[in-house]
């Protein structure tokens, strides 16, 4: 079973080396195809179980979609298909109609959901948010200067609102951790859905980071538990 | 593009702002403290437009990027006193606006004339934007630029857009060749080069977790590097539009007994400031500063005698057989924490090594983002002669997975709840003890090593008896 990580030299940025990380104890660095930029990505043309894409700098968003937007319509029938991807921090922007950049204008983006990212340098937005999707408690970072606007079908919801979009396999937010290690529920939902109930590596020391983390969320911040 | 900068005329605001500043300064200082920000603060809440309209001393000298900002303008500035400058300096730190107006305001004449000559500022990267709009530098080193401080900085193309907005046109700039992205920054801007050449005992390509140069920034193609010190620092090239390295004015060619800088095709020397690669780079963009200012190679190598790394940024302390050893890398900076991590292990014989993070009251917070971890290169503690990890604060758990990730056994970490008693929980059958620390631990890796150092001595005097 393969994991691919689409241009992980560009894309691991705000800590995604984490989920990298992860991914490759979990799949074995066999299993692991880096797809490097400027290739085409692998899993639209063989057999991937998996599909991993990071947090990039928005230069690296515009490379990124020059390369993807020739293979809109196979990546739409992929999602169709039931392909597991998952997409975190601005790599979400890429699934959108466009990026609207300040002072330099719109790019089009996959036009794959009907939402626009709006980036304003200097509107830099951090906190975090505890969230369900489902019944699986999540907790992710978010750090940021967009905002979107549009619909999305809905991933987490959190007492701040929903984050991110859920289609078939495809899970993408804008929330960071790394996700895959500040979720360690919702990882182990992820490998279950393709058919890996091993557990996850470091299992129980997971489970203890997000217990405290979400301990010192009800001391410091009660109000973002109730949703 | 920066704008030309123009000097505002002074109204009743600016005097109010300044005699409030001096008034806050001088009590602070009455109450024993360094009085860094506060003067500056309370200056621009009355005054916002204040640095634009204070008398420019004539020259103003800074230091921005992403490591070795302080270092080099403490250098600076100790090695600029002997050659006779009078000088003020933002000396403890505060180096975004409020610590730049505070220097200012000690630059200044009691009422904000011209009074001293030159003033030596150390300005936060993202703080550039605000600063360099009222006070354009004459002279700007620029030491490097890595991903740093997500939370505040994103990424380095985002902080390079920064500067590149904010450095004035009419500002000479003194940057580190070695680094490909912050050389780059305003290309028609005067400049001048430095560059470490690879020295004996370092590897031809330093392996690292994380690259913020993975292609070329012309023309988008793998870069080739010729030599990799740390990360994207280094002699690249790119083999499809020949993109490489600036050639530098300044280059260090050896650091024996002393640096032995080429310049101009000649050999000059000069004290060095420390030991590690880093010291050199940071000695060097000083040395390279005040050559540009017009000092020779023997005014400067003797203003710099004696001038050292100061020690709240690291200690080595002798107990016995034991070497406790204590150096400050900052907390969300992966760069700083590896060099640290590098420079542990550069010491002889096996260690215990204490990580001090998750202390500060930001650190603290439940919202503290744990990302840079996952760039840190905490893998090098998986060396065999690393014997014990003793970790602590509220990011402790965090800071467990991380370590287990790097493939770290698990019987080499020691969890200490109370910060306080870290001490407690160190072996010290060790050759070395090694503290690491965020800034916000710096009093208790202090005290952490001189309780360490009485137990080793305390117990070398029992094993004697």
């Amino acid at each position: 079973m393969k994991v691919e990580f689409l241009y992980p030299k560009l894309t691991n940025l705000l800590g995604e080396n984490g989920s990298l990380n992860l991914f490759a104890e979990i799949f074995g660095q066999d299993n692991v195809v880096r797809t490097c930029y400027p290739e085409r990505p692998r899993f639209l043309s063989e057999e991937i179980a998996l599909v991993f894409m990071g947090a990039m700098t928005e230069h690296t968003q515009k490379l990124i979609l020059e390369l993807l937007l020739p293979c809109q319509n196979e990546i739409r029938n992929s999602i169709a298909a039931g392909q597991h991807i998952l997409f975190t921090g601005n790599s979400l922007d890429l699934l959108g109609e466009e990026i609207v950049y300040e002072h330099v204008g719109a790019v089009p983006a996959l036009n794959l959901y009907p939402f626009k990212t709006y980036t304003n340098r200097y509107d830099r937005y951090n906190d975090l948010v505890y969230g369900l999707f489902g019944e699986i408690e999540m907790i992710g970072f978010i750090s940021q200067f967009t905002r979107y606007e549009g619909e999305m079908p809905g991933f987490i919801s959190s007492a701040r609102g929903n984050f991110g979009l859920h289609d078939n396999n495809l899970f993408a937010t804008s929330l960071l951790g790394p996700l895959v290690i500040t979720s360690p529920h919702f990882s182990k939902y992820l490998l279950a859905s393709l058919g890996l109930d091993t557990g996850l590596p470091h299992e129980e020391a997971l489970l203890i980071a997000f217990n405290e983390r979400k301990r010192q969320i009800k001391d410091q911040a009660p109000k973002l538990l109730d949703i | 593009m920066a704008k030309e900068i123009k000097k505002i005329k002074r109204n009743p605001r600016f005097y109010l702002a300044i005699a409030a500043a001096r008034l806050i300064g001088g009590i602070i200082q009455l109450l024993g403290g360094k009085g860094s920000h506060w003067p500056g603060k309370v200056a621009l809440s009355l005054c916002p437009d204040f640095l634009a309209r204070v008398a420019r001393p004539e020259l103003v000298l800074a230091i921005t990027g992403t490591n070795g900002k302080t270092t080099t303008a403490n250098l600076l500035a100790d090695s600029m006193k002997e050659l006779g400058y009078d000088l003020a300096h933002n000396s403890y730190g505060s180096n975004i606006k409020e610590g730049v107006t505070t220097a200012i305001i000690q630059s200044a004449s009691f009422w904000g004339g011209p009074n001293i000559s030159c003033v030596i500022l150390e300005v936060d990267e993202r703080a550039s934007r605000i600063i360099f709009s009222e006070l354009a530098p004459d002279y700007l080193i620029i030491t490097n630029l890595f991903r740093e401080s997500y939370a505040r900085n994103a990424h380095v193309e985002f902080i390079s857009k920064v500067l590149e907005d904010s450095i004035p046109d009419s500002t000479t700039l003194i940057v580190n060749a070695d680094d490909l992205i912050s050389s780059r920054l305003r290309q028609n801007n005067m400049r001048y080069a430095f560059s470490v050449d690879r020295l004996p005992g370092e590897e031809e390509e330093l392996p690292c977790l994380i690259d913020d140069l993975p292609l070329c920034p012309v023309c988008r193609s793998k870069l080739v590097f010729d030599f990799r010190r740390y990360n994207h620092l280094g002699k690249v090239h790119c083999p499809v539009c020949g993109l490489m390295n600036l050639t530098p004015d300044f280059s260090l060619k050896a650091h024996d007994d002393m640096l032995r800088v080429l310049v101009k095709g000649e050999i000059e020397s000069y004290p060095a400031a420390g030991e590690t690669v880093q010291d050199d780079y940071n000695a060097l963009a000083a040395i390279s500063l005040m050559r540009v200012l017009g000092h020779d190679a023997g005014e400067i190598a003797e203003a710099m005698t004696g001038k050292q790394v100061i020690a709240s940024r690291k200690e080595m302390i002798q107990a016995g057989e034991v070497t406790i050893f204590r150096t400050l890398a900052k907390g969300s900076n992966p760069i700083a924490v590896t060099r640290g991590l590098h420079t542990i292990l550069r010491l002889p014989g096996t260690k215990a090594v204490l990580l001090l993070y998750g202390i500060g009251k930001s650190s603290s917070s439940y919202s503290d983002m744990t990302a840079w971890y996952y760039d840190t290169d905490f893998e090098l503690l998986a060396d065999p002669e690393v014997r014990q990890i003793v970790i602590t604060g509220a990011r402790m758990a965090d800071l467990k997975v991380r370590l287990l990730l790097a493939g770290i056994p698990e019987e080499k970490l020691t969890l200490c709840q109370d910060s306080a008693k870290i001490a407690e929980a160190v072996s010290l059958e060790q050759d070395n003890i090694c503290i690491l620390h965020e800034l916000y631990a710096e009093s208790l890796a202090e005290k952490t090593q001189s309780i360490l150092a009485d137990k080793v001595m305390k117990e070398r005097a029992i094993n004697e008896s």
